[in-house]
């Protein structure tokens, strides 16, 4: 099993396909990061408007708005930050990035289509994610109709650096 | 009588020689068509070059040599256009330099912590998990990983590991 650290691996693996794990890493950070964030948002809001209207707001009431809300944050959330730097917050911390098929910066627009479409990954078990498994190019169903891919990417040179400093202060 | 020759040979002679101009002779040969006679690689094929090479000092000449016009004179970007940098890198052992360098020093320098570290392993050990994961699926699939390593502009096409 392949779980040690090897940075001059991860050197020559910068711009390669990424795989399931990180991929699902990367993800399940943004889950939670941006459903934290979003409630952090309502529960302030909430306050707010009861202290500005004195009246109190329940959301369980207002589902419709609540979802919509989550929909437009999470389109806020992932798509801007991929058609900018190319990576999430999930994906700067696990070292992916959001390109298009032949490597090239996503659009906007192509980064709303990969979030608009993700939900379809996720319905039916996860099975447009595990589709990644047996996918040439380890893309999901959202890659593969928003036609993107996610790569390595992270500074792998400075990392082995690091690695090579760290074992001659320890050796 | 053998005398008598001698001795008008001996006053003779020098009038001669003393009467000729030689400058004026000199202009008067073609010295081209006697060069064109001349078997100029025959000459060469008998100089012995190693003898002549051990007759000159080289500390000598090369004390004469002025390294600066020597210099000023090359084509610096020229040169530089000719040498391929990668391959120059590529024959660095970078281990060694590293190795030798004070990376005490840049460690505390740099605002790398604990944290960056940590984050580094994170990431490697994600893409080792990822192989491993990959390989029991193309192992369980039958397949032999002959995929494509990443995005044409990204990776050179060659298949992934």
């Amino acid at each position: 099993m392949t779980r040690e650290i090897d940075p001059e691996r991860d050197v020559g693996l910068q711009g390669h396909y990424a795989g399931i794990v990180t991929r699902v890493s990367a993800f399940v950070i943004d889950v939670v990061v941006s459903v934290g964030l979003y409630l952090l948002f309502l529960l302030l809001f909430r306050v707010g408007w009861e202290y500005v209207t004195n009246h109190t707001i329940t959301w369980g009431d207002h589902r419709i708005i609540t979802i919509i809300g989550f929909a437009l944050w999470a389109i806020l959330y992932f798509a801007q930050p991929w058609s900018t730097s190319g990576r999430s917050l999930g994906m700067a911390v696990v070292g992916l990035r959001v390109v298009r098929t032949d490597g090239t910066p996503v659009s906007f627009g192509r980064a709303v289509a990969r979030i608009v479409t993700l939900p379809l990954s996720l319905i039916f078990l996860g099975i447009g994610f595990l589709i990644m498994l047996v996918q040439p190019e380890r893309r999901a169903l959202h890659d593969l109709i928003a036609g993107t891919a996610v790569v390595y990417s992270w500074d792998a040179r400075a990392a082995r650096l690091r690695f090579l400093a760290t074992a001659q202060t320890d050796g | 009588m053998e005398g008598i020759a001698q001795d008008v040979a001996d006053t003779v002679v020098p009038l001669a020689v003393d009467a000729v101009d030689v400058n004026e002779l000199v202009e008067r040969i073609d010295i081209d068509a006697v060069l064109e006679k001349v078997d100029i690689n025959a000459v060469l094929a008998r100089v012995d070059i190693d003898a002549l090479i051990d007759r000159i000092d080289l500390n000598a000449v090369l004390d004469r040599v002025d390294p600066d016009r020597l210099v000023a004179r090359l084509d610096m970007d020229g040169l530089l256009a000719r040498v391929d940098v990668n391959e120059l890198v590529k024959r660095i052992d970078l281990d060694a330099v590293v190795a030798r360098t004070d990376l005490e020093g840049i460690i505390a320098r740099s605002t790398s912590g604990v944290a960056t570290q940590a984050l580094d392993a994170v990431r490697s050990s994600g893409v080792g998990l990822d192989g491993f994961v990959q390989r029991w699926v193309d192992r369980v699939l039958g397949r032999h990983g002959d995929r494509p390593a990443g995005p044409p502009a990204l990776v050179q096409s060659k298949p992934a590991p």
